[in-house]
């Protein structure tokens, strides 16, 4: 065998034996969710248990409220994600293309928001939002992220991709600048819209600490939420909780096989020149 | 997710130009102010707030008591506040170098695979859109001590079994290996990005005068995938100092508090123990941390530009 094909080989046996340690909890997670409790505690351990509880799934939705609170998390992530996609660009069409006095500090004032996560700002965001009356309620969980630095700077970026011969054009035609932003700039960035949707989407759809605060009961809870509580409460039934979570994991999974190339670009902006 | 931080932003707004009209002017701030507000109302002055409420003792109910620099000597005088600190900063330092070795050697075995590479780089990006309490249920199942998958394969190699989440040691482990687990992901991503950008004339140029592949590697490559490890080093750190979710699950911050990061010990101290102004004290040790990292990413960015 010539050296470049023993390297060849490598290359792939690293990357399998790699991609099999990184696939197990989700492999491990699926057989778990469809295994009696008796299997589920089994050693030797089954992957493909027998008999195949399927009804493991039915069982969650109708024992616990985890549509109620698919839901909610759907109604979260989407609302977050329609706003940010609309304020972000926005201020990056501002950042991009108009010339007004203090842009610059501007930019950078708000890209701090990057330093400052929920954890920083616990509990005076808490008391923000208690004193709008919005603890307990989904729009509680939604508007404290209606801005956003990450989106903001990439959507600023993906403008000033966009030659500025075509703003002046749409000027001289006599377009307002929110035309210009509605009807010239956002059809031109699909991409980068694209791109902060399904993060955004994805993020809020996963993010618990903000949420575990502000549900104030079962009614208002998200997915992750949910999930958290039943893991504390729901020792005797795991398998449940197990195809809790596959449903939890489900869902983002299923959007990134479809918009792979999006979430690659957005993980990867800021990176490459 | 990607974090971008201030460094990057500098270079990138356009230039305020000479001439300058009032309606332009004017439109611009109109576009801004659906960010400027919430940006104000609930990032802002609630940062400022917490940095106020680090010098008073509060319980939420009776009112808030000054007692000037307390909870901060706490914090430095190796109280539970600054342990959050120590564990947090061990797990950086034992995720974000492992994680951005294997995330390059993953990268460097996908460049130039000529088959399967997409199929190979979406598996290693499922962790990074799944739901970390869901997976860190999973996680501590395969964890458990007398039922879990990794002590059945260890066992059945031979080799004795680990209480992987009683002890302090074995549980900050744990910890790592799922972090690991979620953040490989994107150091093979980026550096797969980086390595796509590298002038393959260069690396042939090179292999012509009779490097190794090692040398190829040392000398060549890795120089130019200096961006794309400063952007790893800064966004996987920055993204480890906030783990939360990782550890709620998985070991609640314990053994005792052996794994209780930062933000495990400002949710454990503000709503579990009622400690508000400690919660806050930590909460701006954690925004300390990362004004420390960026600064560090500004000046080597510069110095990048130099070179």
């Amino acid at each position: 065998m010539s050296r470049n094909k023993s390297v060849e080989l490598l290359r792939y046996a690293f990357t399998i034996a790699l991609a099999a340690l990184f696939l197990l909890p989700f492999i491990w997670m699926a057989s778990q969710s469809v295994k009696s409790l008796g299997d589920y505690y089994r050693l030797p351990p089954e992957l493909i248990p027998d008999p195949i509880r399927w009804d493991n799934y039915a069982r969650i939705i109708s024992n616990y409220p985890i549509i109620p609170a698919a839901l909610n998390s759907l109604f979260v992530a989407v609302v977050v994600t329609l706003i940010q996609l609309v304020t972000a660009s926005m201020a990056g069409f501002a950042f991009a293309t108009l010339r007004f006095r203090g842009s610059r500090f501007t930019f950078l004032a708000l890209l701090t928001q990057t330093m400052l996560p929920v954890a920083v700002v616990l509990v005076p965001m808490f008391q923000v939002v208690q004193y709008l009356g919005l603890v307990g309620s989904l729009w509680g969980m939604i508007l404290p992220f209606a801005f956003t630095a990450y989106g903001t700077f990439l959507l600023t970026q993906y403008f000033m991709g966009i030659p500025r011969e075509i703003f002046e054009a749409a000027r001289v035609d006599g377009a307002s600048y929110f035309r210009i932003w509605w009807q010239v700039y956002l059809p031109l960035a699909p991409a980068g819209l694209a791109t902060l949707g399904a993060l955004c989407f994805v993020f809020y759809w996963n993010s618990l600490l903000w949420p575990l605060l502000v549900s104030g009961g079962t009614e208002n809870q998200t997915l992750p939420v949910m999930l958290a509580q039943m893991i504390g409460i729901s020792a005797s039934s795991p398998q449940l909780v197990m195809a809790g979570a596959a449903f939890a994991v489900f869902v983002p999974l299923c959007l990134f096989l479809a918009l792979q190339r999006f979430f690659v670009a957005g993980v990867t902006s800021g990176s490459v020149k | 997710m990607a974090v971008i931080t201030t460094a990057d932003a500098a270079a990138t707004v356009s230039p305020s130009g000479s001439r300058r009209s009032v309606r332009e002017e004017l439109a611009a701030w109109l576009f801004l102010l659906p960010s400027i507000i919430p940006f104000l109302i609930f990032t802002l002055i609630p940062a400022v707030a917490t940095f106020a409420l680090s010098f008073y003792r509060w319980d939420f109910i009776s009112p808030p008591r000054f007692v000037g620099l307390a909870n901060w000597i706490d914090l430095f005088s190796g109280g539970a506040a600054g342990r959050s600190v120590i564990v947090t900063l061990v797990l950086c330092a034992i995720t974000v170098p492992i994680s951005m070795a294997m995330g390059l050697a993953l990268a460097i075995a996908l460049d130039r695979m000529p088959f399967g590479k997409v199929f190979f780089r979406s598996i290693f990006f499922m962790p990074i859109v799944t739901s970390m309490v869901a997976i860190s249920f999973v996680f501590g199942n395969m964890f458990a001590t007398e039922s879990g998958l990794i002590n059945y394969v260890i066992g059945a190699i031979g080799l004795p079994q680990v209480a992987w989440l009683t002890y302090p040691t074995q549980a900050t482990i744990s910890v790592s290996i799922m972090m690991i687990w979620s953040m490989t992901g994107l150091c093979m991503l980026i550096y797969l990005a980086g390595l796509q950008q590298i002038d393959h004339s260069l690396v042939e140029a090179a292999r012509l005068d009779g490097a190794s592949r090692w040398q190829l590697f040392y000398h060549v490559i890795r120089p130019l995938l200096g961006r794309s490890t400063l952007f790893l080093v800064i966004t996987q750190t920055i993204h480890a100092l906030q783990t939360f979710e990782a550890v709620f699950v998985l070991t609640d911050g314990g053994p005792g508090d052996a794994t209780t990061t930062i933000g495990m010990y400002i949710y454990k101290a503000t709503f579990r123990r009622f400690e508000v102004g400690s919660g806050a004290t930590a909460s701006m040790a954690l925004f300390a941390l990362m004004l420390v990292v960026t600064i560090i990413q500004l000046r080597a960015q510069r110095r990048m530009q130099h070179v």
